[in-house]
């Protein structure tokens, strides 16, 4: 190799690595540095599709959103709402389910906070949340 | 053996790099995280965050994005002289949220700078249950299942009791530490239907708190 290319090389290398520490601190200790754990793990609108368990599609956008479309047999549940929602959820949940919780699209705060309060507040595993949200749904259709 | 100008060149690009990574704004905010507590039952939180254009050139805010609906935000939309200070209220709809809302408000300036606000509200209650809601499958056992009861002020609260609204779920609380723990247990009397069951916990000179109960 070109000795020069080399050093160059090497010099990025050496840059990428010293750039990378700060990195890692405004990770783990700036107070908007990124989440990397989540009480659910995301799904795409075709792996929700391949599955053969049933799912309880939750709904995590206002209740306009929700009564203006929605997910077929999908049940209202968003955390300005939760008190007056979350009895609808109960009674539709049962055991075999897989829940999938959705909002609008784009960052999905909505659907990760509804499945965090679910998690916190029931102690229920195996949430998921749709990548790209509903609007990624009707996309897959 | 490393040259004397390959340290030289690491050492500015290292500097390139991390100058790139924090940039520089003339929107100077005296304070960009403002963090409040509120009571559950408050209907909104309002914060205002104040600013001075810290560089020479006039400045407009052109895009304030919020991290999520329940957030809107209010700022001028005119030139900012350079001096001049301004405030941005940020309002947050509470609704039956709890627990610590972390919202954030990205801040667009026409000289090409996005910076990044946040509005902590962490919405407590006198009492914390470490779980609301406890579930069973109709299948499992009809073991007991409990619910820890912490009260947060600083004075002490007493529990006196729990009810459930179901003849097919029982509810005791005892005391851990008189005013301060408390340990809610529930235990379902037969498994052999559906229920729907409320435990109403009363505390004292509080709202009576709620646990939701399910068997499927």
């Amino acid at each position: 190799m070109n000795p020069f290319l080399r050093q160059s090389l090497l010099q990025a290398l050496v840059i990428l690595a010293l750039a990378t520490i700060p990195a890692v601190v405004v990770v783990l200790v700036h107070p908007y540095g990124p989440t990397l754990q989540s009480a659910a793990l995301e799904v795409t609108a075709q792996e929700v599709r391949s599955w053969r368990d049933p799912v309880l599609w939750v709904d995590a956008r206002p209740q306009a959103d929700f009564e203006a479309g929605h997910i077929e047999g999908a049940v209202p549940l968003n955390e300005r709402d939760w008190e007056q929602q979350i009895d609808g959820f109960l009674d539709a949940w049962y055991p075999e389910a897989r829940i999938v919780v959705y909002c609008g699209g784009g960052e999905c705060n909505a659907s990760r906070g509804v499945a965090e309060r679910l998690a916190a507040e029931a102690g229920l595993g195996h949430l998921h949340i749709l990548k790209g949200g509903y609007a990624a749904w009707l996309q897959s259709e | 053996m490393v040259s004397m100008g390959s340290v030289k060149c690491v050492f500015i690009g290292f500097l390139l790099s991390s100058w790139s990574t924090v940039g520089w704004a003339a929107l100077d905010w005296g304070n960009n995280v403002v963090e409040m507590l509120a009571e559950p039952g408050t209907k909104e939180a309002v914060a205002v965050f104040n600013y001075t254009n810290a560089g020479r050139e006039p400045l407009r805010i052109i895009r304030v994005k919020n991290s999520c609906g329940c957030t809107t935000s209010e700022y001028g939309k005119g030139n900012i002289a350079p001096g001049q200070s301004g405030e941005l209220k940020a309002t947050f709809d509470i609704g039956s949220r709890r627990g610590m809302q972390k919202k954030t408000i990205e801040v667009t300036t026409d000289d090409g700078v996005t910076q990044r606000l946040g509005f902590y509200v962490n919405v407590t209650s006198p009492i914390t249950m470490d779980r609301k809601i406890l579930m069973w499958k109709r299948q499992e056992q009809p073991t007991t299942q409990s619910i820890k009861l912490q009260v947060n002020t600083p004075h002490p609260i007493k529990i006196h009791g729990a009810a459930s609204d179901h003849p097919a779920v029982k509810a005791k609380v005892e005391t851990v530490n008189e005013g301060r723990d408390y340990q809610l247990y529930v235990t379902p009397m037969s498994m052999s239907e559906a229920v729907s069951a409320r435990i109403t916990i009363l505390a004292e000179g509080l709202e009576p708190l709620v646990a939701r109960v399910r068997i499927r």
